[in-house]
């Protein structure tokens, strides 16, 4: 075909004769299509034909009347318009809006067959001049007419208004008006739903919450006000599923959120009784929950709710810590401790949807009241001690296990470690040097956690401590051999553990007059270590150590064991030369301190059961001018008995300031290094940066003071490792 | 001598070699203290014929070189500081008419500082501090790296101002001092001493200031 069709050309004549025009031609058409359009109107399309209608339409467009066309459309449809918003005005109440909504429809209806009859001018009159088309010249004339018709629109606000107002207060509408009304005004575009209803709305339910809330919290608790507000969130969230539009969720959530939560959450959460603090105290896992979901709807909801746990945690614990009852318990004061902390973490691991914001104020809410006490570190590790000594008996590994774990956590809140250190390393000395580490297994595994925490730096001398033990009991297995070898032996039996000066808690090392036979022994077993390790000094640390005595009471009738300390030992044994001394001529004999002796005494004397001591006169305390006799008549019903020596526990107020005083002269030389280190590499630094980065680095293990480092720097610029910049005396220079 | 000294001090400070600089001033140290030269009578010396030095005209600059050779001459024979008592006579005798809080350092240093000598970078800094810091310390910042001496002092100070706020304005020389300003004609008002901001009141203040030296001066001439 395509072959046929070459060479041939094909042309289009235009009409050669214009076709004359009956002047009336645009009248006469107009008007069949104005009384078409009315019967439209009035419902009554059904005897209109169609074809006839878009042909006449059409010619109209093609002979250059659009505009007469259009413009009468327009005002067919206004003046129609006008009745039927008269109409709608004259119904009252619900039937209101039914005759809105049928109106609405008939409308659409008739507006769409008039837009198909002129679908011909929509497609080239309206395009060329844009216009607005014909059905949204409909929907436009339908909002300027009728919906923003001034009482139409008064009515139709306060109508919704009304039944919204209805819903909220439980009763039933028809949701389905609701719904048909408010898809009226989306289907008239989004700015006419915002604008006209969207608006009021918001503005309506802003004033009714914030009226509900300050009823609200005038007249419940917390609990059951957040159980409204979540009920109310909800509802609002229904609402706009069932009749309103989407896109009104978020803003109604918005307002709501606002009105009940944000304007009232600082009323919530210190409402007497029941507010946040409270609930925590009484663990109420399920309102904090819900405490905490609602506040995380809004801005600062969370750092309000973080900032009133943080600061009652502080107060609780700053409470507990300045307490004197509870200071007076170590194990207690720790116990404690870790009871608060484990319901704190319960808290927000159940109700605080373990939000770590949350965990990052725990911590630090209790690292500033755990420092408030100076004797936190001493607490912890006297706590730790009193686990390892007896927690195993009762208690499964992995128990101990997990409270070692936490107190870990504590001891991760302390800023004197070095000061923990110390007591740490008394506390171990003592364990392992009476034996009575329960778990060699246990000791090891608090020793890995302390070095995973803290380094090895931290924990190398408490490792050496437990070598030191292991290398003693290795050769007093060889003195033994030895001593079986010569067939010597001693009147006693003798244990010596020997240890690494420096690695264990030094104190000022003690005299006291060791009886003969001890001697004796003391000398034996001195020579054989001299022999076998030339070149070292031996010195006698009579009070750290233990004592089993043999003991004879009433005549011979009771035989008993007592374990006691060496200076009781050595007390005790004076007694088989006399039945009766004078403090002073034990003081004599013995050169025991008088300190030490008073200590010893006391347990000899005045403890209940193991009086084996008789002490005149009789009181608690010893005084210088008492005197001791052998208690004959002493009796128990354990063979072995053991008598501990008034002290190893808690402090006193010496000892405390000697510690304190130990810590300082050891923070010396450690912030000395730090500065030379830092300047070292720094060259130039000015004090600030000095201060700053030292605080820095030492911050693992204890907070250093200014002034004390500026005393180090004074003491560095003395001994010439720094001197200040010429220039600027803040500068600090490194000396090589 | 001491001003051949003096010369001879000023001289290495100067020297650009850090070797030879400490070459030299341990070599003058020695020469110094083989006379007898160090300690109170190195001090008794400089009032003797200070005049010779005439420390009192200096500019700041060579009065701050001269500041530290008071200091190096002070010390005993072996030891690298000056004893506290020679220390607070040095102050009394070189710094009077330089510092507003000479009298007040002075005694605190005698009753409060626990250590028996004095340290050259606290000596040091107190030229600084009467340099730098307002009479009624105002501009004195704690932060600062001033020597701890110098804070426990500002401390002290503050302390007792806060008891009896009226006393501060006028402070009297102690002309009972044994060191007491005989010299303090010669000083210019306003050579070294740290008043507030010269404001309105400069012209009259220094005049003032000028004229209770010259009461303070009678009054030595007349004892």
């Amino acid at each position: 075909m395509a072959g046929r069709g070459r060479g041939s050309t094909f042309k289009i004549e235009p009409f050669k004769h214009p076709i004359a025009l009956d002047p009336n031609y645009a009248d006469k058409t107009w008007r069949i299509l104005e009384s078409a359009i009315r019967e439209i109107h009035n419902q009554n399309a059904s005897g209109l034909s169609f074809e006839e209608l878009y042909r006449n339409a059409y010619n109209m467009v093609l002979h250059k009347f659009g505009d007469k066309l259009y413009n009468g459309v327009a005002t067919a449809l206004r003046s129609h318009l006008a009745g039927v918003a008269a109409r709608i005005e004259a119904a009252q109440g619900l039937p209101f809006l039914k005759e809105l909504k049928s109106c609405w429809d008939d409308h659409n209806k008739s507006t769409q067959m008039i837009r198909d009859i002129l679908m011909y001018m929509d497609r080239t009159y309206v395009t060329q001049q844009h216009k607005t088309p014909v059905f949204q010249l409909g929907l436009d004339l339908w909002r300027e007419q009728v919906v923003r018709h001034p009482q139409i629109h008064q009515r139709l606000l306060a109508i919704l208004g009304d039944m919204v107002s209805r819903e909220r207060a439980g009763e039933i509408v028809d949701r389905a008006l609701l719904r048909a009304t408010t898809q009226m005004l989306m289907d008239l575009g989004k700015p006419t739903y915002e604008e006209d209803f969207e608006r009021h709305f918001l503005a309506a339910a802003a004033d009714f919450y914030a009226k509900e809330a300050q009823e609200f919290i005038a007249s419940s608790n917390a609990p059951d006000y957040m159980l409204k507000a979540e009920r109310r969130l909800a509802e609002e969230v229904e609402r706009v599923k069932n009749y309103l539009d989407e896109s009104t969720e978020p803003k109604i959530t918005r307002v709501a959120e606002h009105e009940l939560i944000t304007m009232q959450m600082k009323a919530l959460v210190e409402m007497e009784g029941s507010g946040l603090v409270p609930l925590l105290m009484d663990d109420k896992y399920e309102h904090l929950g819900r405490m905490y979901s609602l506040f995380k709807r809004v801005e600062e909801g969370l750092g309000l709710l973080r900032s009133v746990m943080g600061s009652h945690v502080k107060e609780e614990g700053r409470a507990l810590v300045n307490d004197p009852e509870k200071t007076k318990d170590p194990v207690e004061y720790v116990r404690v401790l870790l009871a608060m902390r484990d319901k704190y973490e319960a808290t927000i691991s159940r109700a605080f949807g373990d939000d770590k914001s949350f965990r990052n104020t725990l911590n630090q809410s209790f690292e500033s009241f755990i420092n408030k006490q100076q004797r936190s570190p001493e607490f912890i590790s006297l706590f730790i001690d009193d686990r390892l000594r007896k927690g195993l008996k009762g208690a499964s590994e992995g128990e101990v296990e997990a409270t070692l774990d936490k107190v870990m956590a504590l001891f991760r809140y302390l800023q004197e470690k070095d000061v923990f250190e110390k007591y740490y390393k008394q506390h171990l000395a003592k364990r392992l040097l009476s034996g009575r580490t329960v778990s060699d297994d246990a000791e090891r595994g608090m020793l890995v956690k302390l070095k995973t925490e803290c380094g090895y730096q931290f924990t190398s001398k408490l490792e050496s401590m437990f070598t030191d033990i292991k290398t003693s009991r290795d050769m007093m297995g060889d003195f033994k051999a030895r001593l079986a070898q010569q067939g010597g032996e001693l009147p006693l039996d003798l244990s010596v553990q020997v240890l690494t000066t420096g690695s264990w808690p030094t104190q000022a090392a003690s005299k006291c007059v060791l009886p003969p036979q001890l001697e004796a022994a003391c000398e034996t077993f001195r020579q054989f270590y001299l022999g076998a390790h030339s070149g070292r000094r031996l010195t006698w640390q009579t009070n750290m150590g233990t004592a089993d005595l043999k003991a004879t009471f009433n005549n011979g009738k009771a035989k008993h064991e007592i374990t006691v300390s060496t200076y009781q030992m050595v007390v005790l044994l004076l007694f088989n030369e006399s039945p009766q001394l004078s403090y002073r001529e034990i003081a004599e004999a013995t050169e025991i301190p008088p300190q030490e002796l008073k200590r010893s005494l006391q347990s000899l004397a005045c403890a209940k059961g193991k009086n084996v001591l008789r002490k005149e006169p009789m009181s608690k305390e010893v005084e210088e001018g008492d005197s001791f006799s052998f208690n004959e008549a002493f009796s128990s019903k354990l063979y072995k008995i053991k008598i501990g020596t008034v002290s190893a526990q808690k402090e006193g107020e010496m000892e405390k300031q000697e510690t304190r005083h130990k810590v300082e002269e050891d923070r010396k030389p450690q912030i000395e290094a730090a500065i030379v280190r830092i300047m070292k590499s720094r060259k130039r630094l000015d004090h600030n940066g000095v201060v700053a980065e030292v605080t820095r680095q030492l911050a693992p293990r204890f907070l250093p003071n200014p002034a004390v480092i500026k005393k180090r720097i004074e003491s560095l610029i003395e001994r010439e490792f720094l001197e200040r910049d010429p220039a600027d005396r803040k500068v600090y220079v490194y000396l090589a | 001598m001491l001003h051949q000294a003096y010369e001879e001090f000023a001289g290495a400070l100067r020297d650009p070699s850090s070797q030879s600089n400490k070459a030299r001033l341990s070599h003058l140290s020695d020469q110094l203290q083989a006379r007898g030269v160090y300690g109170d009578a190195a001090l008794h010396l400089l009032q003797k014929y200070g005049g010779q030095i005439n420390w009192q005209g200096m500019s700041q600059e060579v009065f701050s070189s001269f500041y530290r050779f008071v200091y190096f001459i002070c010390r005993e024979p072996g030891k690298r500081n000056v004893q506290v008592g020679t220390a607070l006579a040095a102050w009394q005798l070189v710094l009077c008419g330089r510092f507003r809080l000479l009298e007040r350092w002075c005694s605190y240093v005698s009753s409060h500082h626990k250590a028996n000598v004095v340290l050259e970078d606290t000596w040091r800094q107190v030229l600084d501090f009467s340099r730098t810091v307002h009479e009624d310390l105002s501009n004195y910042d704690p932060a600062s790296a001033w020597p701890v001496l110098l804070d426990d002092f500002v401390e002290h100070i503050k302390g007792s101002r806060r008891h009896r706020p009226a006393q501060l304005s006028v402070e009297p020389l102690d002309i009972l001092s044994p060191w007491a300003c005989r010299t303090i004609t010669a000083v210019s008002p306003r050579s070294g001493s740290k008043r507030r901001p010269p404001d309105v009141l400069e012209e009259t203040s220094a005049a003032s200031a000028a004229a209770a030296a010259a009461a303070a001066a009678a009054a030595a001439g007349e004892l």
